[in-house]
């Protein structure tokens, strides 16, 4: 085959041009660290790593959601242990007011309970991150307001649920609403008249209506059967085909004074708890604990007629019983044990709530732990579609450097060359 | 009878022949460089032999013609091949600067502005009664409708600079159908005269090289070696005729659901349209009428999808003015190119996003929780989800959801550059081959022109020592009278 002048050149500047584009193309992925710089590089490894930018974006944020909720439940679950400790505080302030009919005295533990109560509603309006954390959904103002006279605590916020994403189709609740904390205490009353001679396993029952946080009542069905001579069993429950709510608690037994007829103690057993079943996830009434109290209810002689039994339910945010309790002290009234018992329940309630933000948070940290370990698994991804195997170019560097040098030196001596060369 | 006198005429012929022949060479030597030269060769035949008692005595040499040494079938498949070397070219050069316009993977690209757009959600969702989340998303979505707009804007601007190239491209085929054309007349003229053109022969093998570069042509040569040039079946030149072409606007199409107008090839005589579908200039009216067009097409549609799925959600959600309201729409506009942020409260008779407020911003389903964020979640997880449905109920976006339709746009760009890339780099093979094949007949190689030179030069020193002689032979014999 013939090769012309013009063939050598063009072969050489064609290779020469090969070899240069690809140095080139190395040396930028060097420089950049980066194997794909156009989608055109690799179309299926660039559109990965979009899918992969775009999921770390989504996982950063998702851990921060994270990392914002754990904050927000953590000063949750603090401010609950403090109102937990006040509670306990206020315990013991009823404890020294119990027994002293001293004007003063009683006036100086009302000032106590004056200092906790201010502090409570404090902390229960609580701002962390620019929201009132107590508040439900309605985070921009303070949930519990002084209204009304005498003044009243009220609770202005709502029972919604405040959830963040956490992960794709994961959602967590990241708050505790200040109706679940310090406003699902309640006390059923009961009234009547139980008949003195009336057969053992005798029964009369009642309905009493309870009105949960959202304002929704529910039928709960108060029965007193008789157990012994002057004593008698409560128990309670949810009248037969009723739904929205289910209930727990509340058998407690009561004796009566054989004299006097009246109760010798406060009903009290395990409070009764009613649960309503949320219709809306955003807006789930808290569970309801309530304390049943003896109220007028006495055993006496009914001439013949049958028992009477009545009852009244009330519901009593922790805030108005400390206001209760701070004016029956300003009276000169002393605690009851029903008080004591009331105060109690609340702190159980409050740190059942406590808990209940710790489970949360919990729950935050096994995302976060799960969330971390799937960006490393992203990073991972990323890094195997994006990075370069540096070993790896550093090497095809330096063997296309080399062809190039060959190449080059190849070229200096053959086109130079000539017959011409040879010709005297 | 051969004489002495005989002797020195073919002394005279051999002398001329090789002086010719070195004519010849010295002009390969001054063509080595000249693209699109073809080697010629002087073609050296005895002269008619004399006869005689002793049988036929040859009376020397001469020239009989300068041929051109060239393989037609070479050069057509160079042809073919340019022509889609041309059209990969061309849309490799238009696709690289889409791809540029998108600039992904990229933080800067679409991709990235959207992400930080539904990040800003997830944020917003957080905080949703804070006025650092609403400035951010804010700026997040001025910066994602700013990206939208920019790619608009240079995809437009690239497809009307396009229809300037493409005029220039068909001026520059215009230009060379009518060189070819005179250069046919040319050639048949100096043809009929007994003279073999090869010079013009071979500028107009260059002009058809160039031209196929240009267009999906075909050729001809009738007998008289005349080429007729077809474009897509017309005729653009031939011997003497040729036809002008020109782009005129045609039908307005939609493509990937948005309206674009179309340029087609007349001829300036008739206005029949040419079909126009190989060479650089075929490459650049499929990326003007299609390639463009589908890539804004789909920005449009991608951007149609993000304001109409979002406006439908924030329409149902409460911001947090005093008191809250519902009913205004995030975004304003129906496409890439119109999107924009609107958050206006358009009840008071102000226009879609003349007065946008971090306020109308609707996180909450609620107007009385200010802390609710079923809103802003719900738009957060909007550029994951799929099927995307519009008002109607019709299917958005192919079934897919935000984040793939437009990963699937830009794959598409790339997947066409590379492939256009990988179109280039074997039809540049295949021509390198070929042109090798053709330069092993045509090129001309200086060591076979000097071993020419030197092979002439002898026979002409040898043929000037015959005259010499004869010359001798001519002083002995006067001598001897």
């Amino acid at each position: 085959m013939r090769i012309s002048d013009n063939s050598i050149v063009a072969d050489f500047l064609a290779s020469l041009n090969q070899s240069r584009a690809r140095i080139n193309r190395l040396n930028r992925q060097l420089s950049t660290q980066k194997r794909i710089l156009r989608v055109s590089d690799d179309p299926g490894g660039a559109s990965a790593i979009l899918r992969l930018n775009s999921d770390l974006q989504r996982v950063a944020s998702y851990k921060e959601a994270v990392s914002g909720g754990k904050s927000g439940l953590k000063m949750t679950a603090d401010s609950l242990g403090r109102v937990a400790d006040l509670l306990q505080e206020v315990k013991g302030v009823l404890t020294g007011a119990t027994g002293s009919a001293d004007p003063s005295l009683l006036n100086k533990f009302a000032d106590q309970v004056d200092q906790f109560l201010n502090l409570g509603v404090e902390i229960a309006n609580t701002q962390f991150d620019r929201k009132y954390i107590f508040g439900g959904t309605n985070t921009t103002t303070p949930p519990f307001v002084r209204t009304g006279t005498p003044a009243q605590v009220q609770y202005q916020g709502d029972a919604g649920a405040i959830s963040y994403q956490v992960g794709d189709g994961v959602s967590q609740v990241v708050n505790v609403n200040g109706l679940a904390a310090f406003g699902s205490v309640g006390e059923i009353s009961l009234n009547g008249m139980l008949d003195r001679n009336a057969a053992v396993n005798t029964m009369v029952s009642n309905t009493v209506q309870v009105t949960d946080g959202l304002g929704v009542s529910h039928d709960v069905l108060i029965t007193m059967r008789k157990a012994d001579a002057n004593s008698w069993v409560m128990s309670a429950a949810l009248p037969p085909g009723s739904t929205g709510a289910t209930l727990s608690g509340g058998t407690a037994t009561v004796s009566f004074d054989p004299v006097t007829g009246k109760p010798t103690e406060t009903l009290r057993g395990a409070p009764l708890v009613l649960t309503p079943l949320a219709t809306s996830p955003a807006q789930a009434a808290p569970a309801l604990t309530m304390m049943v109290r003896a109220g007028t209810l006495a055993e006496g002689v009914t001439g013949g007629g049958p028992s009477t039994l009545s009852a009244t339910h009330e519901n009593v945010s922790v805030f108005n019983k400390l206001l209760e309790l701070r004016d029956a002290l300003r009276s000169g009234n002393q605690p009851t044990a029903d008080d004591m018992a009331f105060i109690g329940i609340m702190q159980d309630v409050v740190m059942r709530e406590e808990a209940r933000a710790g489970s949360l948070s919990e729950s935050l940290t096994t995302a976060d732990t799960y969330l971390t370990a799937h960006k490393e698994h992203l990073l991972d991804l990323l890094g195997d579609k994006q990075d370069i195997d540096l070993a790896e170019i550093g090497m095809k560097l330096s063997q296309e450097q080399v062809m190039l040098d060959a190449a080059l030196s190849a070229a200096a001596r053959v086109i130079p060359r000539s017959l011409l060369d040879f010709l005297k | 009878m051969s004489g002495i006198s005989q002797l020195l005429e073919t002394a005279r012929r051999a002398l001329l022949s090789q002086q010719y022949g070195m004519a010849v060479t010295g002009h390969n030597i001054a063509n080595a460089s000249t693209p699109g030269y073809s080697r010629q060769r002087a073609e050296f035949s005895p002269t008619v032999p004399m006869a005689t008692i002793n049988g036929f005595l040859g009376t020397g040499v001469m020239v009989e013609n300068v041929s051109r040494l060239r393989n037609r079938f070479v050069d057509q498949q160079i042809r073919s091949s340019n022509d889609s070397l041309g059209m990969a070219n061309a849309e490799y050069q238009i696709l690289s600067q889409i791809e540029a316009t998108f600039n992904e993977p990229s933080a800067s690209g679409l991709s990235g502005a959207m992400d930080r757009f539904f990040q800003a959600w997830q944020e917003l969702s957080t905080h949703p009664e804070d006025a650092v989340s609403r400035n951010a998303l804010m700026v997040d979505a001025k910066a994602m409708t700013d990206t939208f707009h920019r790619l608009n804007a240079e995809m437009r601007t690239l497809r009307g600079s396009l229809r300037d190239e493409i005029t220039s491209k068909l001026d520059r085929i215009n230009t060379l159908a009518k060189d070819i054309a005179r250069l046919n007349t040319d050639i048949l003229a100096a043809g009929s005269g007994g003279q073999n053109p090869n010079d013009m022969k071979d500028l107009r093998d260059t002009k058809l090289e160039e031209l196929s570069l240009l267009a999906n042509i075909s050729i001809s040569e009738d007998s008289l070696g005349s080429v007729n040039v077809s474009l897509g079946g017309t005729v653009i030149a031939g011997n003497g005729d040729f036809r002008t072409l020109r782009a005129v606007p045609g039908t307005t199409t939609s493509i990937a659901g948005t309206d674009f107008d179309q340029l087609r090839i007349v001829t300036d005589t008739s206005g029949a349209d040419v079909m126009l579908t190989g060479g650089e200039a075929g490459g650049l009216l499929k990326s003007y009428n299609t390639t463009i067009p589908e890539s804004l097409g789909r920005q449009d549609r991608l951007a149609e999808a993000i304001i109409s799925s979002i406006n439908e959600l924030h329409a149902t959600g409460y911001g947090r003015q005093n008191p809250p309201r519902n009913g205004i729409n995030f975004f304003t506009g129906t496409d890439a190119g119109s999107i924009a942020i609107d958050l206006t409260d358009t009840s008071s008779g102000a226009a879609p996003g003349t007065a946008p407020s971090i306020d109308n911003i609707a996180a909450s389903s609620s107007p009385t929780a200010g802390g609710n964020n079923d809103i802003a979640l719900l738009i957060a997880g909007l550029d994951k989800k799929k099927p995307l449905l519009a008002a109607g109920g019709a299917t958005l976006l192919d079934g897919l959801s935000i984040s793939e339709y437009y990963n699937q746009t830009v794959v598409r760009i790339g997947s066409g550059v590379n492939g256009a890339d990988t179109m280039i780099q074997s039809q540049e093979l295949v021509i390198a081959q070929l042109t090798q094949q053709r330069e092993s007949v045509s090129g001309v190689s200086l060591d076979e022109e000097m071993t020419n030179m030197i092979k002439f030069q002898h026979s002409f020193d040898a043929a000037a020592r015959l005259v010499n002689t004869a010359n001798e032979m001519y002083q002995t014999i006067l001598e001897m009278l």
